[in-house]
């Protein structure tokens, strides 16, 4: 990634009271609850298990259940993922989205394990 | 026995640490984090400061020693290979130290604390900065 990158459409999501974010163009697909798409909250060490309510964003092979998902249309600036961060979730945050001054980690679907 | 000018000196629970002052670009109130998927619990999380995205790193959780309740301060940690803010109890300013500038340990965190060190405020253990951002980097 070269930065400074701006992107234009993210995708929200909560894991239970925590924010992620993910790149829309990387997002091939919404599902329902799906027992095998490994849950975003077990990065927090929420919940290791997806609730039934949970939705999937899907990339190609790729998965990850959270809780809600929102979409943000409006351009946005990402911001450079620190240092002792490069290796978080096995190297799949890509660095941060600001959105009404809060900071959201965005993370890259394709390198979800 | 050596000794070592303008260190800043700041209280972590009932410990002292130190920087070399020329990387400790200022001391800030921590404001509400955001926390990260997959961190290590001694990252409690990031905020953003004039641009950039600065992590959190609790020094009690690092060397095994975790304090209950939310730090108020950070030190700000700057060095060409990254940024951290370090959590901070008390900032007791700057001193010049004396006494061992030797690793404190083989393994872990205490391959990159030097010391042990003196300062006026007592005795402390003195982060070596150019270590240290790599040892965060790959815990």
């Amino acid at each position: 990634m070269t930065f400074p990158e701006t992107l234009e459409g993210v995708v929200l999501c909560q894991a239970g009271a925590h924010r992620l974010a993910v790149r829309a163009r990387e997002v091939t697909d919404f599902g329902a609850f799906d027992a095998s798409a490994p849950y975003a909250g077990a990065g927090f060490e929420v919940d290791a298990v997806a609730p039934q309510t949970a939705k999937v964003l899907r990339h190609h092979g790729r998965a990850l259940a959270v809780d809600s998902v929102e979409v943000h249309a409006e351009p946005l600036r990402v911001l450079r993922a620190p240092v002792v961060l490069q290796h978080a979730w096995g190297g799949a945050l890509a660095g941060f989205v600001e959105v009404s001054g809060q900071l959201w980690p965005l993370i890259s679907l394709e390198r979800v394990k | 026995m050596a000794e070592s000018h303008g260190h800043l000196v700041f209280s972590v629970g009932n410990s002292l640490y130190a920087v070399p002052a020329d990387t400790a670009s200022e001391v800030v109130t921590v404001p509400s984090l955001t926390r990260v998927p997959g961190a290590p619990a001694h990252l409690l999380g990031v905020f953003a400061h004039r641009g950039e995205v600065l992590p959190v790193v609790d020094l009690t959780r690092l060397v095994g020693t975790p304090m209950e309740g939310a730090f108020r301060r950070a030190v700000l940690l700057r060095t060409p290979k990254g940024s951290v803010a370090l959590t901070a109890t008390k900032v007791l300013g700057v001193a010049t130290l004396e006494g061992s500038f030797d690793r404190l340990g083989e393994s872990g965190v205490q391959q990159h604390l030097r010391g042990p060190a003196r300062a006026p405020a007592g005795e402390v253990a003195v982060i070596d900065t150019q270590t240290f951002i790599d040892f965060l980097a790959q815990a």
